[in-house]
C-alpha cells in the first residue's frame, strides 16, 4: 500500500504539468513607459499573492540597482535605495504562487527622456534632440568639407591637372577629418541620447564607433587623410575611399534592393562631389581668367552637362527607394526636408543653366565686363549647394517613410551579413527568424512561418519571449505586427545588452493550433 | 506507519488539486482504447480574472461519436466535418461525418467559480500509449486563453505555458 502510494506520488510529481496561473496584471511604471521623475517605488500587481524569488531592477548596462523588495497583499514593491538616474531600466521578476511553481517575466521603463532607441519608427519625428541638431550641423560642415576636398581633387584630375587650390583642399580635408571624428562622437550621443555628455565619455565614443555611421565616418576620415598626400595615385585612392564610405551607412545605403541603392548612391555622391566641389576651383580661376584659361569653364560645363542629369536621375531613384508611397511621403518630416532639398537643387539647376547658356558665352565674348556677374552666379551656386548639403544632413537624422517597412531594412542588412538569421524546426512547422543588426540596442525581429514543404503560411498571431539568463533579464513578451508577405515584425530596444539571448516564438496557426519554436541568438 | 502514510497522500492530493487549479484540464489522465469515455473538462478560472463566456473544444482525429452534455445557461453548438474515409460505428452503421468542435457559449462563469463541461466520446482503436490532445479555447469577457500547446516529442514536462488537456490511451 505504502509503495503504491509512493509510486502514485512519483507519477504525479513527474507528470503534473503544474504551472501556476499567477499573472502579472499591472505594473507601475508600465511596460515601455517613460517616467518624468524617478519612481520612489516600482509596483508589480499580480492576480494572487506571490512570493518573490528574484526581483530586480537593472539599468541599461544590466547593472543591478540597489533596492528593497516588499510583498504587499497581491503586489510586489521594489523600493530603490536611491533615486534612479535618467536612463532605461529592466525589471525582471521570478515569483512563486500558492502552488510553489515559478512564474517569470520582465518589463522595461525609462526615467527622464525616452532613449532614442525607444522611438517607434514613425513618419513624423517631431522633436530633434540636441544631439540630433548637433549631429546634423556637424554633418553639414562635414559634407561641405568632403565635397570641397574630393570635388577639388576630381576637378584637378579631369578638368585641370594643376590648379592653385592645394591649400584649400588640404584645409577642407582637415576640417573634414575633424568633423568626421566629431561625427563619430555625436552619433554615439544620438544613439545613446546621453545626458551631460563630455567628450572624454568612453561609452559614447564606443557606441559611436560601433555604429555603421561611425565606421563610415572613420573610413571617410582615412580617405581624406590619403587624399591630402601629394602623390596623385594615393590621392585618387583617397577619393575613392571617401566616396565608398557613403555606402556603409545611412538611409540611402540601407534601402532595398541594395544592388540598386548602393551603386546609385555612389554615382550620386561622386557626381555631387564633382559638381559642388568644382565651384571653389572655378571661383579661384576667375580673377586671373584670361582667354586661354576660359577653356576650364568650357570643359567643366561640358562635363557637368553629362554628370548633372545622371546626378538628378540617381537622386530621383534614391528618393523613390525611400518614399514608396507618395501620401506618406508628403505628410512626413522626411518628405518635407526632401522637398526643401529638391527646391534648392531646382534653383541651383536654374543658375547652372543660365551660366551655361547665357553667362558663359557672354563671358567668353567679353571677359572684363562679365567676370563679376559670373563670379556672383558661382557664389550663389555655392551658397545653394551648401543649403542642399544642410538639408541632406538633416535628412540623415530623420526617419524616412520607408522605415515603416522596417523589415525591408532588415532584409537588406541580412543580405549584407549584418544581423543574425536562424531556421528553427518544430513538430509541424518551421520558423525563419532574423534579428538585425543583432547588436545591443534597437533591433528588428522578423519571423516567417513555413510548412515542412517550405510553403509560407499566414499565422493568426506571432509573439516572442526574449530572455537573457546571464544578464538576469526576461522573459520579455512582445507581440509581432503582421506585415505583408507573411512577415511578422517587431522593432524595439529590448535586446539592449550583448550576450546570448533565448528567443521563444509562439505562432498561432489557427484557433486550436500553436507552433512553439525555441532558439538562441548572439547579440554582439 | 499510519503517519508516514498520510504525508504522501496529502502531498498527492495537494498536487492534484493545484494542478487542477492552474489549467483547464481533463478529469482523467488515461482511458482504455476503443471505448466510450466521459470526458470532463474542468475550467478552474477565467482569463486573467475575467469571467469565461465561451469554451470551445477541438476533438482529436479518430474520435467518433461525440455527444456533448447541454448545460443550463449555455448554448451548445458543434462543428461537423465530412470524413475522407467513412468508418463503422459500434453497431456496424456507416459514419460519414464527425464532430470536430464542440462549443458552449453564452454563459458567464466568474473567475472565482469553477465548472465542468462534459461530453461522451468514443475513443479510437489506437495502440496503447497514444496520447490524444483536446485543444481548448477559453473565451472571456476580456481576453482569451488558448489551452492548445502540445509538447514536442521528448520534451520535458512542465515546459508549456498553456498546455492542451491530454488523454493517454491504455490497453483495454
Amino acid at each position: 500500500m505504502m509503495r503504491a502510494l509512493l509510486t502514485l506520488l512519483i507519477v504525479l510529481l513527474c507528470t503534473a504539468e503544474v504551472r501556476a496561473h499567477s499573472v502579472l496584471l499591472e505594473t507601475s511604471p508600465s511596460d515601455r513607459s517613460v517616467a518624468q521623475r524617478a519612481p520612489d517605488v516600482i509596483v508589480l500587481r499580480f492576480n494572487e499573492a506571490v512570493q518573490p524569488i528574484v526581483v530586480d531592477v537593472r539599468d541599461a548596462t544590466t547593472q543591478r540597482m540597489a533596492a528593497d523588495v516588499l510583498v504587499v497583499d497581491h503586489e510586489v514593491h521594489i523600493v530603490p535605495r536611491g533615486p534612479l538616474p535618467s536612463g532605461a531600466y529592466f525589471v525582471s521578476y521570478r515569483v512563486t504562487s500558492a502552488d510553489s511553481h515559478p512564474v517569470a517575466g520582465s518589463f522595461l521603463f525609462a526615467v527622464g527622456q525616452a532613449p532614442a532607441q525607444w522611438a517607434e519608427p514613425s513618419l513624423n519625428v517631431g522633436a530633434y534632440t540636441v544631439w540630433m541638431w548637433a549631429a546634423a550641423i556637424n554633418r553639414s560642415v562635414f559634407l561641405a568639407a568632403v565635397l570641397l576636398c574630393i570635388g577639388g581633387l576630381i576637378f584637378g584630375f579631369v578638368v585641370r591637372s594643376a590648379h592653385p587650390l592645394r591649400p584649400i583642399i588640404r584645409r577642407a580635408a582637415i576640417i573634414g577629418i575633424a568633423t568626421a571624428i566629431a561625427g563619430i562622437f555625436l552619433q554615439g550621443g544620438v544613439l545613446l541620447d546621453a545626458a551631460d555628455a563630455v567628450p572624454w565619455d568612453g561609452a559614447i565614443w564606443r557606441v559611436g564607433f560601433d555604429s555603421t555611421r561611425g565606421q563610415a565616418l572613420l573610413l571617410a576620415a582615412c580617405g581624406l587623410l590619403l587624399s591630402t598626400l601629394p602623390r596623385l595615385p594615393i590621392a585618387a585612392i583617397g577619393v575613392f575611399v571617401v566616396i565608398a564610405s557613403f555606402a556603409l551607412s545611412g538611409h540611402a545605403a540601407t534601402a532595398s534592393p541594395d544592388w540598386i541603392a548602393i551603386p546609385t548612391l555612389l554615382l550620386h555622391v561622386g557626381a555631387v562631389a564633382f559638381w559642388l566641389g568644382s565651384f571653389a576651383p572655378l571661383l579661384a580661376a576667375l580673377p586671373n581668367a584670361h582667354p586661354v584659361r576660359l577653356g576650364i569653364f568650357r570643359r567643366f560645363s561640358d562635363l557637368a552637362m553629362v554628370l548633372v542629369p545622371q546626378l538628378i536621375l540617381a537622386g530621383i531613384i534614391l528618393a523613390i527607394l525611400q518614399i514608396r508611397t507618395p501620401d506618406a511621403f508628403f505628410a512626413s518630416t522626411y518628405g518635407l526636408l526632401l522637398t526643401l532639398k529638391l527646391s534648392f537643387v531646382g534653383l541651383l539647376l536654374v543658375i547652372a543653366i543660365c551660366n551655361r547658356w547665357i553667362l558663359l558665352p557672354e563671358m567668353i565674348d567679353n571677359i572684363d565686363g562679365h567676370a563679376g556677374r559670373f563670379r556672383r552666379a558661382i557664389q550663389g551656386e555655392l551658397a545653394l549647394g551648401f543649403a542642399v548639403l544642410c538639408a541632406t544632413a538633416f535628412l540623415a537624422q530623420t526617419v524616412p517613410p520607408r522605415s515603416t517597412l522596417d523589415h525591408e531594412t532588415a532584409v537588406a542588412n541580412a543580405a549584407r551579413g549584418a544581423g543574425q538569421t536562424s531556421l528553427i524546426v518544430a513538430r509541424d512547422y518551421k520558423a525563419l527568424l532574423a534579428v538585425s543588426p543583432a547588436r545591443p540596442g534597437r533591433n528588428n525581429i522578423r519571423v516567417r512561418i513555413l510548412r515542412p514543404d517550405d510553403r509560407l503560411i499566414d499565422p493568426l498571431e506571432v509573439s516572442i519571449d526574449l530572455s537573457n539568463a546571464e544578464a538576469g533579464i526576461g522573459p520579455l513578451h512582445r507581440t509581432l505586427a503582421s506585415v505583408d508577405d507573411g512577415y511578422f515584425d517587431y522593432s524595439g530596444p529590448e535586446l539592449a545588452v550583448a550576450g546570448r539571448w533565448s528567443i521563444r516564438i509562439d505562432a498561432l496557426i489557427d484557433d486550436f493550433q500553436k507552433a512553439i519554436f525555441e532558439t538562441e541568438i548572439l547579440i554582439k | 506507519m499510519r503517519f508516514s502514510f498520510a504525508l504522501p497522500v496529502a502531498l498527492a492530493a495537494l498536487l492534484v488539486s493545484t494542478s487542477a487549479f492552474a489549467h483547464v484540464t481533463l478529469d482523467a489522465r488515461e482511458a482504455p482504447t476503443d471505448s466510450y469515455f466521459k470526458a470532463v473538462f474542468n475550467v478552474p478560472h477565467g482569463c486573467e480574472g475575467s469571467p469565461t463566456t465561451r469554451i470551445r473544444v477541438r476533438i482529436p482525429d479518430g474520435v467518433t461519436s461525440v455527444k456533448p452534455q447541454p448545460k443550463q445557461g449555455w448554448d451548445l453548438a458543434t462543428v461537423k466535418r465530412k470524413l475522407a474515409t467513412p468508418t463503422k460505428g459500434s453497431h456496424g452503421e456507416a459514419i460519414t461525418e464527425a464532430i470536430t468542435e464542440v462549443a458552449w457559449s453564452g454563459g458567464r462563469l466568474l473567475d472565482e467559480h469553477i465548472d465542468e463541461f462534459m461530453m461522451q466520446i468514443r475513443l479510437p482503436n489506437a495502440p496503447a500509449g497514444t496520447v490524444l490532445y483536446f485543444p481548448i479555447v477559453q473565451e472571456c469577457e476580456k481576453g482569451i486563453t488558448r489551452w492548445i500547446e502540445i509538447p514536442e516529442p521528448n520534451a520535458k514536462p512542465g515546459g508549456l505555458k498553456e498546455p492542451a488537456p491530454a488523454l493517454r490511451l491504455i490497453a483495454k
